[in-house]
């Protein structure tokens, strides 16, 4: 059962696809929890959204390729500039003019998109483990689309293999997802929801062509570019994240001189596996945005 | 002694008026901490200085009429307009381009008119209980006038021009005693007592007498009105819903034409800032911090990956503990072996720790000294012990604020305090504070007063006594354990003070009993011969050992011991003396004798104090069970007016049957050396001190991790 049910449910269309979004509770502030990449849902938000819901308006929404959303097959479909109006599609569905946004994962490109592009729209950005062009090479770069000889560790992430054995490339990546121990639950939630869509969804967002007002890849760009960040900021990140290394927030934290909260011993979804620690993060961060107070210090 | 001493002292000038100001560390942001009312002066915040001046840079100033800035008795000089230079003035002198502004009070009037004649210098605005002509004013305080000639002065009619002339003190006292309504305030009134007495009534009135800007405004002027609605920087305000002196309405009138964030500390008085101060401080540091979007990366480490750790807070007052908390600390990790112990603990503690190779924390550098306050606060062979705990107050709440800023961050399980007063006392008056068990161990209970003190001293001691208790029955959780070091039967007979319990009856209630703790083993010494013979003392010589402890207070007694050598010689002509001046007296302060041997801090001194043949020290608690534990002769000399080593230490030494007490009045050099020649014939009868102690301590410790 869920811990709580949405207020308001919806669907709203957005370039060429049928969003499904909720909203719950009600407040002084407005927090859009985005979807990270199309592997999960909004679901993977369950564990925020009764406590944020007691104290703000929260919105949640499925990624076009994932949960209630439609899929589409083309990649054209799944730009980031496609992401980028889902979320406002959304927020304009609610009757929201501007929130908090928190962009988890994949989501952080999103949200970077809409605070450099609709600072308007953006009262605060929370960065939970981002993807950004400020870290490190990732795992797969440039082999995920070639056939390899190995079905080894991330050799298991590449687009033949998905079409091979979805379903056991998924198991590998929700078990990379949470490198703490006794995670269970989480790794089979992502099991679950990451069924809920397809090697075909997953290889049109991989393939979707470059859209603009991206990040740009070179770092000094990619610098000037996170910069141009105005709203407060806050990023979390766990310090054993095995998909999107620490060093990845921390360049988004130096970039948009937001708050950096490392997560000692978390790995990629520390919403999901240190809930209240990441509940409280938020509510503190929501409150200083609230206050009129640009950032917030000692978050820890 | 005072927690922290200012960087740069100054003075600048308006209107040819001096004001005296201070400036405290060199952080990026400045805080400005306006002085109250000429009635008190820039010490009033001595409880926010220390901890605010390792996060900031902190200014204070004394007001025009108080401290160390002029005095004027022309009303024209204290107008509020004029105290707006006077902060300007300051922030001049100082450099200061914009600041974080706190006013108490009608200072908090000064500061919303800076902020709008000077919105450029206001980074942020702090108000305490703000005076403003919003809200209700307090009627009782209005039922006769300032300028009336009254027959009599009851209450509010001592806030009175011809009442101040006659009875000024009168006046601070009931005047304060409203400020700080809460029981167990009597350190804060003295305080402001003192602080009113540096002026005079004739100053005092001349602020009264000044016309005002303020009192031209009332409720409902579009002047008034704008002067709050033009404050754009952020603002927090504090007020105590038990202020008697300003109405709590008119802090909430002022934060809703501000937008401010409003506390309202519920249960609290006026002064809030002094008399919760640990509070008052993390709350203007969080707002700082705010302010300036200050972003310092934090880590949260998830807990199945954290170390099991403790942290140990001894007693810095001399040495005395230390040895018994590195002999617990060893048992605990003998219990634990994963356990790893960080010490929070200052000079001369830390010298015992680092010569046992323990860990000490790297914030225990930002520790104020409290062997150095002791010190300040002794005379000769006197020290009145509970006084210069109460005077210690702001050294206790900087080190409480150190020891909170580590625990905020570090994660600990477990925590020990042997005689931390300042962890003790403030988690009682922040309980929310507590983050892990928590140990507490003392070696007695009860702050008793001394018979010269007369009833006024009684009061105080009782008053401490009874917020103690009082503590400890409304938050049994805090404490996970109490540990008394000693038997029942060392408890003294007395009670806590008028109707409060017997000590020892609440004490068996409240606490376990370890046993003493020496922190080493009588038995490794029991080849006496040998030792000697390690220690270079010939078996036909008879070697006194004297020595008072570690703190510095002793360098009087010492003197008085070897004067009475050539005397003692003369009895014993095999005598041996050896002075061991400790960590915190100058070996070559100390007159020189013939034969005399001063030798300066020694480690490990209760092996030289189990091989001597007599002993003659302070009548400190741990040097003498020591000698006790060695079964050797010592003569002990309590320091006057120190409650602990006349009443506690005292009895426990009788129980034991253990030493000669002496009176360092009556005892000249002559009856020094006949007392050593007596105690050297006469045979040890005193009872064996137990020796498990620390092993019984860590057992109760050890279940909480």
């Amino acid at each position: 059962m869920r811990a709580l049910e949405p207020d308001v449910s919806g669907y709203v269309r957005s370039t060429g696809a049928q969003i499904y979004y909720e909203a719950f509770g009600s407040g002084p502030a407005t927090v859009l929890l985005m979807p990270p990449w199309q592997v999960v849902y909004a679901r993977t938000w369950k564990m925020q959204i009764p406590y944020l819901a007691r104290h703000y308006r929260v919105i949640v929404y499925d990624p076009r390729g994932n949960g209630k959303s439609s899929r589409p097959a083309e990649a054209d479909a799944y730009t980031y500039r496609a992401h980028a109006d889902d979320a406002l599609a959304v927020l304009n569905a609610c009757g929201e003019g501007h929130a908090t946004i928190v962009g988890y994962s994949r989501g952080g490109i999103v949200l970077a998109m809409l605070a450099t592009q609709h600072p308007e729209r953006v009262d605060g950005a929370i960065f939970l483990a981002p993807v950004a062009p400020l870290g490190p090479p990732r795992h797969t770069q440039n082999l995920w689309d070639k056939p390899l000889e190995s079905d080894d560790g991330w050799a298991k992430h590449n687009k033949h293999y998905w079409l091979r054995a979805y379903d056991d490339w998924l198991d590998f990546f929700a078990h990379k997802l949470f490198t703490e121990s006794h995670s269970t639950m989480g790794i089979e939630n992502v099991n679950e929801w990451g069924r809920q869509t397809s090697a075909e969804v997953l290889i049109a967002t991989y393939e979707a062509p470059r859209s603009n007002g991206e990040p740009p890849a070179d770092h000094a760009a990619a610098l000037a570019y996170y910069a141009r960040i105005r709203c407060p900021v806050l990023v979390i990140h766990g310090s054993d994240d095995a998909v999107i290394a620490h060093s990845t927030g921390a360049g988004v934290a130096e970039a948009t001189g937001g708050a950096l909260v490392t997560i000692e011993g978390g790995g990629h979804s520390p919403h999901a596996r240190h809930p209240v620690k990441v509940n409280l993060l938020i509510r503190r961060f929501v409150d200083g945005v609230i206050a009129g107070h640009p950032a917030d210090a000692h978050l820890g | 002694m005072r927690a922290r001493q200012p960087d740069t002292v100054g003075f600048t000038e308006r209107d040819g008026l001096r004001i005296g100001y201070e400036v405290y560390g060199d952080g990026e942001h400045t805080v400005l901490l306006m002085p109250p009312w000429a009635i008190g002066h820039s010490e009033s915040w001595k409880a926010q200085v220390p901890y605010l001046a390792r996060h900031f840079r902190v200014v204070t100033y004394d007001p025009v009429g108080n401290g160390k800035s002029d005095r004027s008795q022309d009303p024209n000089d204290y107008t509020d307009w004029k105290r707006v230079d006077d902060a300007i003035a300051v922030l001049d002198a100082t450099a200061t381009g914009r600041a974080v502004i706190a006013g108490i009070c009608t200072e908090a009037w000064t500061a919303t008119l800076l902020a709008n004649k000077h919105p450029e210098r206001c980074a942020g605005l702090i108000f305490f209980s703000p005076v403003t002509p919003y809200g209700e004013s307090m009627p009782e305080r209005e039922v006769t006038s300032f300028d009336d000639v009254l027959q009599q002065h009851e209450g509010w009619q001592k806030e009175n021009r011809h009442y101040w002339v006659t009875n000024y003190r009168d006046f601070l006292e009931f005047f304060f005693a409203q400020g700080l309504c809460e029981p167990y305030s009597s350190k804060q009134r003295e305080d402001c007592v003192a602080w009113g007495l540096e002026t005079d009534p004739a100053t005092l009135i001349a602020t009264v007498d000044a016309h005002e800007y303020l009192a031209t405004l009332k409720p409902g002027d579009l002047e008034l009105e704008a002067l709050y609605r033009n404050i754009k920087c952020p603002v927090l305000i504090f007020h105590g819903d038990q202020d008697k002196l300003v109405s709590p309405t008119r802090g909430a009138a002022v934060a809703a034409r501000t937008g401010a964030e409003h506390v309202v500390v519920q249960g609290g008085s006026h002064i809030v800032w002094a008399r919760q101060p640990v509070k008052i401080n993390l709350l203007i540091r969080d707002f700082v911090e705010r302010t300036h979007a200050m972003q310092t990366p934090s880590r949260w480490q998830v807990a199945r990956s954290r170390k099991r750790r403790a942290l140990y807070i001894s007693s810095p007052i001399g040495l005395g503990h230390a040895q018994r908390d590195i002999a617990i600390a060893r048992e605990l990790r003998r219990l634990r072996p994963d356990l790893d112990i960080d010490w929070l603990a200052q000079d001369p503690v830390t010298r015992v720790l680092e010569a046992e190779g323990e860990s000490i924390h790297p914030a225990s550098r930002f520790l104020a000294s409290e062997s150095a306050h002791i010190e300040s606060e002794s005379g000769e062979h006197d020290l009145h012990a509970f006084q210069a705990m109460r005077r210690m107050d702001e050294i206790l709440v900087n080190n409480f604020m150190v020891f909170h800023d580590i625990v905020r961050d570090e994660p600990y399980d477990l925590w020990i305090g042997d005689e931390a007063w300042e962890l003790d006392y403030f988690l009682h008056e922040n309980p929310e504070e507590k983050r892990a068990s928590y140990v507490w161990m003392t070696d007695f209970v009860g702050w008793i007063p001394m018979p010269d003190g007369g009833a006024h001293e009684a009061s105080i001691t009782s008053d401490y006594n009874a917020e103690m208790i009082e503590q400890i029955a409304r938050y049994p959780r805090l404490r996970d354990r109490s540990i008394f070091v000693g038997n029942p039967d060392d408890i003294v007979p007395d009670t806590f003070g008028a109707d409060l319990p017997n000590i020892a009856d609440w004490t068996k209630a409240h606490f376990e009993f370890s046993g003493y703790i020496t922190g080493f083993d009588p038995a490794a010494f029991a080849d006496r011969a040998a030792l000697r013979a390690e220690l270079g003392y010939k078996p036909d010589e008879a070697v006194c050992i004297v020595t008072v402890g570690g703190s510095g207070v002793g360098g009087h007694l010492m003197r008085r011991v070897i004067d009475s050598f050539p005397a003692a010689k003369r009895l014993v002509p095999n005598l041996r003396m050896i002075a061991v001046a400790g960590p915190r007296i100058d070996p070559a302060s100390l007159p020189a004798a013939e034969g005399l041997e001063v030798r300066a801090y020694v480690h490990h001194l209760y092996r030289h104090l189990a091989a001597c043949d007599i002993a003659v020290v302070q009548g400190g608690l741990s040097t003498t069970m020591e000698l006790t534990a060695n079964r050797r002769p010592f003569l002990y000399f309590p320091l006057r007016h120190h409650f602990e080593q006349n009443f506690h230490v005292r009895r426990r030494l009788e129980r034991y049957g253990a030493g000669r007490c002496m009176d360092y009045e009556t005892a000249t050099p002559e009856v020094i050396a006949e007392a050593i020649a007596t105690e050297l014939k006469r045979p040890v009868t005193s009872r064996p001190v137990e020796t498990d102690g620390a092993a019984r301590a860590a057992a109760r410790i050890a279940e909480l991790l």
